[in-house]
């Protein structure tokens, strides 16, 4: 337990910087746009003033307000990059072990001890890593929009708070949903790990055989077993969400039972 | 310590202790290093020192007690021995090598001692 | 004593590297794993560690199958790269309940090593004196040395072969690979030859001279050349 803590301590250490700069850059930029698209929305309604000869209020009127929803319409795009980025640091975790200025997968897999720490330790610093991204994003909007309502003029602006579509799915604002959320996410980094360690046991055309194997077993397990059940038309509804939790759980397991092994036995230097 | 790779480390442990018992530059009742001591010191596995060792007490060139570091033999007819026996070993040497080159015996010895004694000369001057 | 048994391994399609190799290292000993270049002499090291899953075969320390008493010395950079050799010192301070810190503090004066260099930035000979330490701090029955000599000047060299002569070599039984000997053979007990993924000869150095008049190099040049 001691050197798993440890061990997430030295994982984190050695990606912070890369981590605290790349969730700065993101949350600039999307503060950015918001600014940005508060200034292109005033000189619009100017424009169109000039333009159409009209009042202020004419034009804003017919024009539009600018509502929050509509300034940060970009947060979609850069949260896309951010789930990129987060895939490529669940791969680059482990291969910068083999193939970074020096050899620590050496020393990972000769610590004293069972290995599963070192698949715990990897799996917990990309946890933290999406669960601070769920969160800072959180923090972002709320700042973008205080900035928002401080920045643009009372009548320019529609006075509810509403965050683009895109997100609507990622802050319901229900402890459940963001579980879930979280749930789902430590399910991807898991899966990705199985097939890191798959092509790391492997290599080759065997480690990619493996890999598509897995790819195609997962998809028949998830799409097959719904597709089953709506066809059977035998379960209710709650039921079916229940069968569908328990294959998920069963699945999640299996990554990560099928990642020690390969820790474990398959694992080459 | 230079080591002829050919042949055996602990032979030549030994005759290095040999040649300096002949000299006494170790002298009878002399205290020698430990065995790790002496590995470390020119370079050798421990355990061909501890080799070298146990044939030096076999040819009753030390003495080894219990606890106590080993030492140079108090034997006198031993010190003796190893003079004649490292004597016979380098004039056996040297025989060999004068009749290859096929010179009679009163050349060799004269030219033996004429240069014997100018190298001998010239240690004193130096 | 070590014992590996029949260690087999192949690389994908290709021609198996280990045929079945089999050899023991004895307490308090230092034997040495010969081979030319690409005989899979780290591979058995690797495969010893588990750092490679074999095909077949075992290895059994004392009688068990226990890694936790060996230590590997591999010939490259195992400690992630921003560390100094103060920071991997404390490292396996942390790790390792067997970590000896006196040993390593008087290998690192001996060496002359500072704990402020960054691992990565030091001389070639310097990395190779701390992969040494961080091998012989470790309080293990047996330790593997990766081709330990291999691109050093002749001086770090005989530095480092003091280090098999000393009193830190009690108690450790050590098998070390290399494909050039000339320098190191008076310090070596045994000679193991593996060609062709096979131990195709094996010696006690002192015996092989005494009773075949041999050197090891004389030795190799028979193994390889014919």
């Amino acid at each position: 337990m001691k050197q798993y803590l440890m061990l997430t301590n030295e994982e984190l250490k050695r990606s912070w910087k890369m981590i605290v700069s790349v969730i700065l850059a993101m949350a600039s930029i999307e503060i950015l746009t918001v600014v940005g698209r508060v200034i292109y929305h005033e000189r619009q309604i100017k424009e169109y003033m000039s333009y159409s000869k009209l009042t202020e209020s004419e034009a804003l009127r017919s024009f539009g307000k600018l509502s929050f929803g509509l300034a940060s319409v970009y947060f979609g795009y850069i949260v896309l990059v951010g789930i990129v980025l987060v895939i490529l640091y669940a791969v680059q975790i482990w291969y910068r072990d083999w193939f970074g200025e020096s050899k620590y997968i050496y020393r990972l897999l000769l610590l004293p001890g069972s290995r599963a720490k070192i698949f715990f330790a990897k799996f917990t610093s990309l946890a933290l890593v999406i669960i601070s991204f769920i969160g800072l994003q959180w923090v972002v909007i709320q700042l973008s929009y205080a900035i928002f309502n401080w920045l643009i003029k009372d009548d320019y602006r529609t006075s509810s708070f509403n965050i683009p579509i895109e997100l609507n799915q990622l802050y319901t604002m229900n402890l459940i949903d963001t579980l879930i959320l979280v749930v789902l996410a430590l399910f991807i980094v898991s899966f990705l790990f199985m097939l890191v360690l798959l092509e790391r046991s492997y290599r080759k055309v065997k480690g990619l055989l493996f890999i598509v194997l897995e790819v195609v077993a997962f998809f028949i397990i998830m799409v097959g077993g719904m597709y089953v059940i709506e066809k059977l038309d035998f379960f209710l509804s709650q039921e079916i969400s229940a069968i569908m939790l328990a294959i998920f759980v069963l699945y999640f397991v299996y990554t990560i039972w099928k990642s020690l092994r390969l820790l474990k036995w398959k694992i080459s230097v | 310590m230079q080591f002829d790779q050919r042949s055996p480390v602990y032979l030549q442990v030994v005759r290095w202790f040999k040649e300096q018992i002949a000299t006494e530059e170790l002298k009878c009742g002399q205290e020698i290093p430990s065995r790790r001591e002496i590995a470390a010191q020119l370079g050798i596995n421990p355990n061909t020192a501890q080799k070298a060792y146990k044939e030096m007490e076999d040819q009753h060139l030390i003495t080894t007690e219990r606890n106590v570091p080993s030492k140079i033999t108090m034997d006198q007819e031993v010190v003796k021995k190893v003079r004649t026996e490292m004597l016979d070993e380098a004039v056996a040497q040297f025989i060999e090598a004068v009749q290859a080159i096929q010179i009679p015996l009163g050349e060799v010895v004269t030219k033996v001692e004429t240069m014997y004694q100018s190298t001998e000369r010239r240690k004193i001057d130096a | 004593m070590l014992e590996v048994h029949g260690l087999k391994k192949r690389y994908g399609r290709k021609k198996p590297i280990l045929e079945g190799v089999s050899f023991s290292v004895r307490p308090d000993s230092i034997t040495c794993l010969i081979g030319l270049n690409g005989e899979g002499k780290s591979t058995i090291l690797k495969a010893i560690m588990g750092l490679v899953p074999v095909d077949a075969g075992t290895v059994l320390v004392d009688g068990e199958v226990s890694r936790e008493k060996i230590a590997f010395v591999p010939d490259l950079q195992t400690m992630p790269g921003y560390m100094t050799i103060g920071d991997a010192l404390l490292y396996m301070s942390d790790y390792y309940p067997d970590w000896n810190p006196k040993v390593a503090e008087e290998l690192m004066g001996l060496f002359k090593l500072l704990t402020t260099d960054k691992i990565l930035e030091l001389s070639k000979g310097n990395q190779a004196k701390f992969s040494l330490v961080l091998g012989f701090a470790l309080d293990r029955p047996y330790l593997l040395l990766d081709e330990p000599f291999a691109g050093i000047d002749l001086f770090t060299k005989e530095q480092i072969a003091w280090i098999f002569s000393s009193h830190y070599m009690e108690g450790r039984g050590i098998l070390m690979t290399t494909h050039e000997i000339i320098e190191i053979e008076h310090l070596i007990d045994r000679v193991v030859f593996l060609q062709d993924g096979r131990i195709i000869d094996e010696h006690d150095t002192e015996e092989m001279r005494e009773v075949y008049g041999k050197s090891v190099q004389d030795r190799m040049r028979e193994v390889y050349q014919r």
